[in-house]
């Protein structure tokens, strides 16, 4: 491992809980705790739900990398940050697992795409033309633009919603963040995103502290203004009406952990693709319908589960593959394997005859 | 792959507050796969004064697996094995999370030596003794403490002459039991195999 001589202090808030260093391509879960790329994704439980390392929270679905983060980061530490880019990259070759999104060309198109219609939501099929084509317009803002990043200002933390300061951010399933304040729970269906219109199935997102924290002390004039601004509409809002309903029923998909896992398993062991993820709302491991990319020849393939195929969007795969809604999409079944399946099961076996006081369990295990 | 980038960064961390913590980490042999890690015996309780040393081999798949970690030191206690030093205590099996270091396993592990849990227990033999006889437990607890994790009572010259008695250079018998914490058994073990 190389020597880590770098003048750079990297805050707290900002150290990954997993590798200790500084997060690299963050991804920020349901419950708010921030993680990087592949450490999300190595953490995750390959064939039932995964728990955040840090509060143990449930959850089904791998978010999307937080963009705005990754470029805050980017400024903040360069040249911690191209270190990890490069071990990354280095990591990926060896390790085979595949690739993680090169969000750089992706976000400039974005970029692009806000400069010029401010205010307008991007067509979701506008991400695709990019990562597939990377434009070398594209590329050469990036790097032009690349340079002129020094200061962090207001700009580099704004919410998707309201253009303005962050306020209590929150991130939704596909990265984007905004206020707490600024999502509106519909009271039937889904959240969507309303930047690309990717759906939210995660349940009500919490708020990221280590961004709250860094905006509050980097913009604390701006973030008390901010606050009390918020806080006044907040009593209004109170005053007129005080039904608070849809945040109590907020649509979510939810699979049983505990106890009540194993009987929920047997009955559905069949639908579980392990190891396997949707490319587009993230869930891992696709229960019930997959389709399966026939045109994709990465090492990760290009996956989608019945919702995210018949809602009909193509967006670029997780793990940086060249999908285009030209790939034809195949419908697979699940191959179990007997060997994982009599693993998982010992191991969740384990866990329920815990409760047994006899329980024996061997000292390597 | 192990993630050797943090092993390195833990074993800094936990070795930086030692004075306070007591407790520390360190390589056995000539890598970061194979370490020992050492407690001291929590105030008030059979185990007060004694420092217990525990072995700790990291999976291939570190930190998203949990460290293996066995009692090297013999201790008596419902939910250790007074064999084999098997540990019985859930963060180091299901509950085990990456976010969870090698320094706050070995805290968690202090805190069993300080609430022992007999009814889930790893040793059923001193599980029962705990229940049933609380004195006699504790008391077994108390010699076994005094016998196997109190630091030997030679000096480190001693311990120096001893080893270099033995046929092994006195440079490296000095640099190994540094290695070691002052551990004679430890580094005899060390330098036969190295």
């Amino acid at each position: 491992m190389e020597d880590v001589t770098e003048s750079e202090q990297i805050s707290d808030d900002f150290t990954c809980a997993v590798c200790l260093d500084v997060l690299y391509k963050p991804i920020v879960l349901v419950c708010g705790h921030v993680s990087c790329f592949w450490c999300c994704q190595r953490s995750m439980h390959t064939s039932s739900a995964s728990h955040c390392p840090l509060c143990r929270h449930p959850y089904h679905h791998f978010p999307a990398i937080c963009h705005t983060l990754h470029f805050l980061l980017k400024k903040l530490y360069p040249i911690s940050y191209n270190r990890r880019k490069i071990q990354a990259l280095e990591d990926e070759k060896h390790t085979g697992l595949g690739c993680s999104p090169d969000i750089d060309n992706l976000v400039t198109g974005e970029e692009l795409d806000n400069l010029n219609n401010v205010g307008q939501s991007s067509d979701p099929s506008f991400e695709v033309e990019f990562t597939v084509g990377l434009s070398t317009k594209a590329n050469k803002l990036s790097q032009s633009s690349a340079q002129t990043f020094k200061q962090i200002s207001v700009n580099d933390v704004l919410c998707a919603a309201c253009k303005q300061l962050l306020y209590r951010p929150v991130v939704l399933n596909c990265g984007d963040v905004y206020c707490e304040g600024c999502i509106t729970i519909p009271t039937e269906g889904m959240l969507k995103c309303q930047v690309c219109e990717c759906r939210h199935p995660s349940g009500r997102p919490k708020v990221c502290r280590e961004l709250d924290h860094f905006i509050e002390e980097q913009f604390s004039s701006e973030y008390t203004l901010r606050r009390s601004v918020i806080q006044q509409k907040q009593e209004q809002a109170q005053n007129t009406n005080s039904s608070n309903e849809a945040s109590t029923q907020f649509p979510m998909l939810s699979l049983p952990t505990g106890e009540t896992f194993l009987q929920w398993w047997a009955a559905n062991r069949s639908k579980i693709h392990d190891h396997v993820g949707c490319d587009m709302c993230g869930i891992y491991p696709i229960i019930g319908d997959r389709y399966k990319c026939q045109d994709c020849t990465e090492i990760s393939g290009y996956d989608l589960c019945g919702d995210c195929y018949n809602t009909g969007s193509n967006v670029p795969g997780r793990f940086n593959q060249k999908h285009t809604p030209a790939h034809r999409l195949e419908l697979v079944k699940p191959t179990l394997s007997r060997n994982i399946m009599h693993r998982l099961l010992g191991r969740r076996l384990a866990v329920v005859s815990a409760f047994n006081a006899g329980n024996q369990s061997s000292p390597n295990n | 792959m192990v993630d050797f980038g943090r092993v390195q960064k833990e074993l800094q961390e936990c070795n930086k507050d030692i004075n306070v913590s007591g407790i520390s980490v360190n390589p056995k042999f000539d890598n970061l796969i194979n370490l020992i890690g050492t407690i001291p015996g929590p105030v008030g309780t059979p185990y007060e004064g004694g420092t217990f040393k525990i072995d700790i081999d990291l999976p291939e798949a570190y930190p998203f697996e949990p460290p293996r970690m066995k009692f090297a030191t013999k201790v008596w206690h419902p939910n250790i094995s007074s064999q084999s030093g098997a540990i019985c205590l859930d963060i180091l099996k299901d509950q085990w999370s990456p976010a969870l270091t090698l320094k706050t396993a070995l805290l968690s592990i202090q805190a069993l030596l300080s609430a022992p849990e007999p009814d889930d227990p790893q040793d059923a033999v001193v599980a029962q003794q705990y229940l049933k006889d609380y004195q006699t437990f504790a008391s077994t607890a108390r010699y076994w403490t005094e016998s196997f994790a109190k630091t030997s009572s030679l000096g480190v010259e001693d311990k120096v002459q001893k080893l270099v008695e033995m046929g092994f250079p006195e440079g490296l018998v000095r640099s190994t039991l540094e290695a070691v914490g002052g551990d004679e058994n430890l580094a005899l073990e060390k330098l036969c195999s190295g």
